[in-house]
């Protein structure tokens, strides 16, 4: 009954069916296809705690920040069946930066997705115990 | 496909029984527990205000610092065409600049906003590729572009400066880069 499908990367890993159509979308630059991945009152929490409410205002963000970016997604995390963390890391025009998102999902839509910009992936270790993990 | 992700439970059906409202108000919550945006800015804006501070070699220097501190955490990126496309008019008009004091005085007027006409293709980039142009500046000073005189000695404020963007945690530091990155050269109007 689950739906995983594979999303080829350096590593094959395995995401749920919505985040593959969220990495996609917004790697193609599909912003209002992103958008409508999340729920009506969905939420993108942006690096610094940029908080950008519905599926209107997420397309804005995604077209005005993310220009010339790509997204790698490499790791994944299930912190609950709701709850999942993705690690990467994403191309800018000359440089790769390590990301983490983190996805709460409500059903098959998205809730809220928190985008954070990482020194490095050992960097999650110590994520964990802050109040920025559940 | 690695067996460890085998046992992953994804939540794939519908949210049945959930109504908008019960959703936006789970959203709220959840955003409810990340720190505000306005106390992690505070600490970029003073930075930028302390670097706008600066004469214009010590702003070059302590992006220069900036830049090769970050090597770690940042890495180049192969550059695909779409990149080149976008800074390539810059680049074109840097790159038939003679090595050496033309290419350190054209560096030092998209710091200073002169109106030149490489200000003026600075200021036509998006944010993303201005904080492109200066990484790829800084990773070629020393190399094709003239770098950092071996004795330059910082004076104290570009110090301080230098200091109080450390303290900042990496996706601060990112973001001041990009604040300065964007105010720099002649804005398009």
């Amino acid at each position: 009954m689950n739906r995983q499908t594979a999303l080829k990367t350096r590593e094959t890993i395995i995401l749920p069916e919505q985040l593959i159509s969220y990495f996609e979308a917004v790697n193609a630059h599909r912003n209002l296809s992103a958008a409508d991945l999340f729920c009506e009152s969905g939420a993108l929490v942006a690096p610094l705690g940029v908080q950008v409410r519905g599926r209107e205002a997420i397309a804005a963000y995604l077209a005005d920040k993310c220009s010339g970016m790509t997204l790698y997604p490499e790791q994944i995390e299930v912190l609950a069946p709701s709850v999942i963390v993705v690690m990467g890391h994403v191309k800018c025009p000359a440089f790769n930066v390590n990301v983490e998102w983190k996805f709460h999902l409500v059903g098959t839509e998205i809730a809220v997705l928190q985008v954070r910009l990482l020194a490095s992936l050992q960097q999650l270790s110590h994520l964990r115990n802050s109040k920025y993990a559940t | 496909m690695s067996d460890a992700n085998k046992e992953f439970e994804f939540e794939t059906k519908p949210a049945a029984g959930v109504s908008p409202e019960e959703t936006a108000e789970i959203v709220s919550q959840i955003v409810a527990g990340v720190p505000a945006e306005e106390i992690r800015t505070h600490g970029i804006k003073e930075t930028v205000q302390q670097f706008n501070g600066l004469e214009v070699d010590a702003k070059l220097a302590v992006l220069y610092y900036l830049y090769d501190a970050m090597g770690d955490s940042v890495t180049p990126a192969a550059l695909g065409s779409a990149d080149l496309d976008l800074t390539k008019n810059f680049f074109d008009e840097f790159d038939a600049l003679p090595f050496g004091d033309a290419q350190l005085d054209a560096m030092r007027a998209l710091v200073r906003c002169d109106d030149t006409p490489l200000g003026n293709l600075y200021g036509n980039l998006v944010e993303n590729n201005k904080l492109a142009v200066w990484y790829v500046l800084a990773e070629r000073m020393g190399d094709s572009v003239i770098g950092m005189p071996k004795d330059y000695k910082l004076a104290d404020a570009g110090k301080q400066s230098l200091d109080a963007v450390k303290q900042l945690d990496f996706e601060q530091q990112i973001t001041f880069l990009r604040d300065i990155a964007n105010d720099m050269g002649r804005n398009a109007v």
